[in-house]
């Protein structure tokens, strides 16, 4: 299976999505473990700490960035229209995900989602219609 | 809507492939409209009626 699930298998704009997304993701990594253990190993408080816990989120940002500008540089309309659909779909299960627990704490006195659950719903979400979209073009003879 | 692209292009000998790089697509494209999964836009409908020297009824049908 061509590792490069939806986004562009082959296109030009689809090899520089894949490009930036590794750069992002490699990014993040790096910075989480520093960050992580910069914290461990230096007592900070107040704006620092704030400041050096956001600092894993800015390639996760850059991740969004990249998926947008991936919808703006691909010229193929179809494999447009599956980077859209897999991004609807996700936004779709995100929006859910947050709505639901707004209700159960409003009402329910239900608690808050733990942290990353947003990220884990969005990318997963994601990242299964990609595969989903793939399997059902190979089951319509696309090999 | 149902189009007779598969025949247009058996008829010509052309691979997915060959299709794919004269309408400057990918071959993923060019399977997903023959299958019907998916309905070109008015400008790639254009692009493929040229490269069949055809018009663009005469390879996609309304479905009724």
């Amino acid at each position: 299976m061509h590792w490069s699930i939806g986004c562009g298998r082959g296109s030009a704009a689809g090899k520089r999505y894949l490009r930036r997304l590794l750069i992002a993701w490699s990014l993040y990594v790096l910075l989480l473990i520093l960050c992580l253990e910069l914290v461990k190993k230096v007592p900070m408080h107040g704006w620092v700490l704030y400041a050096v816990a956001v600092i894993p989120a800015l390639p996760v940002l850059a991740v969004l960035a990249v998926m947008g500008l991936y919808l703006q540089e691909e010229t193929d309309e179809y494999l447009r229209m599956l980077a859209m659909r897999s991004l609807m779909i996700a936004s779709g299960a995100l929006l859910g995900t947050i709505v639901v627990n707004d209700f159960l704490r409003a009402i329910a006195h239900g608690s808050a989602l733990g942290p990353f659950v947003c990220f884990i719903v969005f990318f997963g979400t994601y990242g299964v219609t990609q595969i989903a979209q793939e399997m059902a073009a190979r089951g319509a003879g696309d090999a | 809507m149902h189009n007779r692209l598969k025949a247009l292009r058996a008829e010509r000998g052309w691979s997915q492939q060959l299709l794919a790089e004269k309408l400057e697509v990918s071959r993923q494209s060019v399977n997903a409209i023959e299958t019907g999964r998916y309905d070109p836009s008015l400008p790639l409908a254009f692009k493929i009626a040229r490269a069949f020297r055809k018009s663009i009824e005469e390879i996609f049908v309304e479905e009724r």
